[in-house]
């Protein structure tokens, strides 16, 4: 009604949000992210063999990639493989944080930093150092499968379990002692202190750990190519073995179907937290 | 008629006999502390921070053990009897309500883990909660009360126990000054309710002084006096009992001019001059420290009829509302504080530079030799 109502007010100094250079930052960003992903999935309903110029809408490819049983193969492998790592790496990665963050002994900075080296470490070294091991102890080949992907299994839980351990860890860092002794006071003993304060409070850095070591091994690729053999291809193989010859829409798919069962875990993990966080506000009993 | 056994011979809940704590080198955290508890006292472990009473509490619950000595609850030793074996409980410092728990779920949570049927789960936690008043509370979780209903689920979840001793580490110290003034008033209520003996650590006079039957009061892992409030602020038995309990004007006396007529011991204190004490014990020369608390001083504008005045002058004045604390000099340049209740509404009729006549009776100086 007024004339400051009708006119735009100048941005406030902390409203960033209505500033142009902000604006146009976020969207660089969000382009420079996500542009190529969008072309990704986008083309791969392009109904063309060369993937280059878009002919029109089809599920042509997806079909053709369900086809193809050596993609699928390494699909499942990749799925199994990140499945029992995320799930070794879990368990590993909390055993150790918890074992670095409760006591004392000697070396334990030294051990500390060890234990966050195949972080740091180039995947190249890792990966070389993994298939000289393998063949170094003489790890057995041509088992059935699952047993076949041993080798890949262990490599991806060796670089995956530091990375829980850290996000533990630094969940642990705040964690009030008095919880644990309070718990043993009440008469607990220390594996049921462990088990009812300590767990539910690491829960949501076990969560996010997880689904680090989760990501990290489906799309592992430089380690993986050097401790798989001719039978044991994942996924991200099977992709760069497909890419070396073309680019074709089936590749898309692919890696479509990939994006969309890791936004999917995601979003469960996401939604199982929210829900576990929605019980502690208040009213909503 | 029936034998009623008195609360002397009764043994103590807890004895602490020679108990000494290290961490490492250097001085005890803990040093050579004796300690008798009887039972059903609200007991103040008091001092200054890191003079060792958390320490000295911890090794109570089991938390921290003890390097030597002894420590005997209700007649048992409990050396190597893990926390969780011990009839104790305590209420920690954060409270350490679990956060992820209802109020019921944190409550139960200590009959739970050793097993107790639900119904009876039930029916105690209904009891614990009905006494420390936070009845229909039980589905809230921890982030929905207030800093002083957590406290009360920390207290219900220890009381629930029913422990032979129940210790706490610094109840009060974070709830705001009105909530804290109306916790100690309850917790000591509490106390006699449940007829359960409590030990608290606490590092505020106020609270010791208001709360407890008695007080260790502790100084570099040592206890310094353990007496009941009245005795401690009024005959503390050494300098730093004298200072750390409530505000005291300390002399140190240079010669004892022996005794006068009536036997009291005759004090020569640089500044003051000669003052005559009752003290009826004999005091070696060269260590004897002379105490006035500050509200024992009277004030007057002209000379009273008194054995010890001092004209003095005002150099600055504090006004609290109940009460206006004043810093004197003497004559002979010895610092004075005094306390003046405002017992009469209106402006404080005090400037700076005013001239006072300060006294106060012999029988008020306490005499200290440590």
């Amino acid at each position: 009604m007024s004339a400051a109502a009708g006119r735009r007010l100048a941005p406030g100094p902390l409203e960033y949000g209505r500033r142009a250079w902000m604006r146009l930052t976020l969207l660089a960003t969000f382009v420079f992210l996500y542009a190529p992903i969008a072309t990704l999935i986008a083309f791969s309903f392009n109904d063309s063999r060369r993937n280059i110029v878009w002919r029109g809408f089809t599920f042509k490819y997806y079909e053709k990639a369900w086809n193809n049983d050596s993609l699928i193969e390494a699909f499942v492998n990749s799925l199994t493989i990140a499945f029992v790592s995320t799930l070794a790496s879990t368990v590993l990665g909390t055993l150790a944080a918890v074992a670095l963050w409760r006591f004392r002994f000697p070396f334990k900075g030294p051990h500390e930093a060890a234990m966050a080296l195949p972080i740091v470490i180039p995947e190249i070294c890792m990966g070389v150092a993994m298939l000289a091991f393998f063949a170094r102890i003489g790890w057995p080949t041509g088992l059935p499968w699952p047993l076949n992907l041993g080798a890949i299994t262990i490599a991806h839980i060796s670089f995956s379990f530091p990375f829980v351990a850290v996000v533990v860890r630094a969940r642990l860092a705040n964690f009030n002692r008095e919880l644990d002794e309070a718990a043993r006071d009440l008469g607990a003993s220390e594996w049921q202190a462990f088990r009812d304060v300590l767990v539910p409070y690491m829960l949501p850095g076990l969560v996010a750990g997880a689904l680090l070591a989760f990501t990290l091994s489906l799309d592992d690729f430089v380690i993986t190519f050097f401790t798989s053999g001719p039978d044991t291809v994942t996924f991200p193989v099977k992709v760069y073995s497909m890419v070396r010859f073309s680019v074709t829409p089936e590749v898309n798919a692919a890696s479509t179907v990939l994006i969309a069962i890791t936004l999917l875990i995601t979003g469960i993990a996401l939604w199982l937290q929210g829900r576990s966080g929605a019980r502690q506000l208040p009213g909503k009993g | 008629m029936k034998e009623v056994r008195g609360a002397s011979t009764e043994p103590p809940i807890v004895e602490i006999r020679g108990v000494t704590k290290r961490f490492g080198a250097g001085r005890p955290a803990v040093d050579s502390v004796d300690l008798e508890i009887p039972r059903g006292e609200l007991f103040a472990l008091l001092g200054p921070s890191g003079c060792g009473k958390t320490t000295l509490l911890r090794m109570l619950a089991g938390f921290e053990t003890p390097t030597a000595g002894e420590i005997r609850i209700d007649g048992a030793d409990v050396a190597g009897v893990p926390p969780n074996r011990r009839p104790v409980n305590m209420v920690f410092q954060s409270y350490a309500v679990f956060p992820h728990m209802s109020v019921f779920d944190n409550v139960a949570y200590g009959l739970k883990v050793t097993g107790a049927p639900v119904a009876e789960r039930r029916e105690r936690v209904r009891e614990a909660l009905g006494l420390v008043r936070l009845d229909g509370l039980e589905a809230r979780k921890p982030d929905q009360l207030s800093g002083g209903q957590r406290q009360r689920v920390a207290l219900a979840r220890a009381l629930v126990k029913r422990p032979r001793v129940l210790l706490l580490d610094e109840p009060l110290s974070a709830l705001d000054a009105k909530l804290r003034e109306a916790m100690r008033l309850e917790l000591v209520n509490l106390r006699i309710a449940v007829g359960i003996t409590f030990v608290f650590v606490t590092h505020d006079q106020d609270e010791a002084l208001s709360m407890a039957d008695r007080i260790a009061v502790m100084e570099h892992g040592r206890v310094r006096q353990v007496a009941d409030p009245a005795a401690l602020y009024e005959y503390p038995s050494c300098r730093f009992v004298a200072d750390f309990i409530g505000k005291v004007n300390l002399f140190e006396a240079s010669a004892s001019a022996g005794r006068d007529r009536e036997g009291r011991l005759v004090l020569e204190v640089p500044g003051l001059g000669a003052l005559p004490v009752p003290h009826p014990e004999p005091v070696q020369q060269g260590e004897i420290g002379l105490a006035v608390r500050p509200e024992k001083l009277r004030l007057g504008e002209s000379r009273p009829d008194a054995e010890i005045v001092f004209e003095a002058t005002v150099e600055d004045f504090a006004y609290y509302g109940s009460e206006t604390r004043l810093f004197l000099v003497t004559e002979g340049g010895v610092r004075l504080s005094a306390t003046v209740p405002n017992t009469d509404r209106g402006p404080v009729r005090i400037e700076r530079g005013a001239r006072r006549f300060v006294s106060w009776a012999p029988a008020d100086t306490l005499v200290l030799t440590e």
